[in-house]
């Protein structure tokens, strides 16, 4: 979507929004599908969408800058949050603690000793790397893509973060 | 990488400092505006503006998710939605075709073809249960004004004698 369309989009164009829903209808929808169970749900995380996109005289849509993203970028960023935002107002409650068994609410002594931690002990970048890794199980690739640099990079990076983790926890784990 | 017996090794270290980072976690840092994801999304941020995505990013597992969604996302070849989403959105800005309702999905024909039919009964049922009601009620009162055989016997059903039901049979037999 041009600069044009765009300006003509938040002056309240019907041609141009409807230019824009039927545009970027598809996008979000797919953005979104991962996430919700239903194709159902993510009808109704698409209208969520386009009612945060032109609420309060297209409020959000006016922080968008084509200089800093691309729309489509940007657009997947919000419709996910939105997604998120929904899924979590949705979700069941959470059970009372009386109808929980006392043995799920027994507390393990494992980090009774109080942890020192080193405030920069990993750099956001290694720890990132880490969670990517680790946590999210993904391929020493997919974190270089998702990085933009050199699969070597990030196994250098996670070498240096192993060594940190290893001098700070070996003397307190013997 | 690493050998598998050296990544279980790693990986427990690494979970050990999880733990110990997010119970040590203060207040919970805001989320960075969908801009900066963006941007962060097309490696378009510098390198001080990527640190703080990327520590946010670390403590947020699950919009990793979402930055490498975006990553990859083009507006083009993509599934298209249904017509009926397409037009409640459109509607959202004034100016569209007005029997179209923004916020609401329209009943299926069916359904409401039913609750038509439902509706219609009731109503139908109250009028006849007025009707009847109201010719009644006129019948006897139109009786009672005439004074007749049948407006004492309704009268008796409004107002039964104070001696009991079989009072006249006793009355029959002593004369």
């Amino acid at each position: 979507m041009s600069d044009t369309n765009l300006a003509s989009l938040i002056a309240g164009n019907k041609a141009a929004w409807d230019g824009f829903v039927r545009h970027y209808a598809g996008l979000i929808i797919s953005a979104v599908r991962t996430l919700m169970r239903e194709g159902t749900e993510a009808e109704d995380v698409l209208q969520e969408v386009f009612v945060r996109l032109c609420k309060d005289d297209f409020r959000l849509l006016r922080t968008y800058d084509p200089a800093r993203a691309g729309l489509s970028t940007w657009l997947t960023i919000v419709a996910r949050s939105t997604a998120r935002d929904m899924q979590r107002r949705h979700r069941p409650p959470q059970s009372a603690l009386d109808d929980v068994p006392e043995r799920l609410l027994a507390v393990s002594d494992v980090h009774a000793e109080p942890l020192k931690l080193p405030k920069d002990l990993l750099s956001p970048r290694q720890e990132l790397v880490l969670t990517m890794l680790y946590e999210r199980d993904m391929e020493v690739a997919e974190v270089a893509k998702t990085l933009n640099v050199d699969p070597q990079t990030v196994r250098s990076t996670h070498h240096k973060a192993m060594l940190k983790l290893r001098a700070h926890f070996g003397p307190e784990r013997r | 990488m690493t050998e598998p017996m050296d990544r279980a090794e790693e990986s427990a270290l690494w979970r050990h400092w999880r733990r110990a980072v997010v119970n040590a976690a203060g207040e919970a840092a805001a989320a960075p505006d969908p801009l900066l994801l963006a941007a962060y999304a097309e490696h378009r941020l510098s390198e001080a503006a990527a640190e703080d995505v990327e520590a946010w990013l670390a403590r947020h597992p699950e919009t990793i998710d979402d930055v490498l969604a975006a990553g990859d996302s083009k507006a083009d070849a993509l599934s298209a939605p249904p017509e009926a989403a397409i037009a409640r959105a459109m509607a959202l800005v004034p100016g569209s075709d007005p029997k179209v309702v923004p916020f609401r999905r329209p009943m299926r024909p069916t359904v409401t073809w039913r609750v038509a039919v439902a509706r219609a009964g009731v109503a139908a049922s109250l009028l006849i249960v007025s009707l009847v009601g109201f010719a009644l009620g006129t019948d006897a009162y139109t009786s009672l004004l005439n004074g007749d055989q049948s407006a004492a016997v309704s009268q008796d059903l409004f107002d039964p004698p104070a001696a009991g039901v079989f009072s006249s049979f006793g009355e029959e037999s002593s004369s």
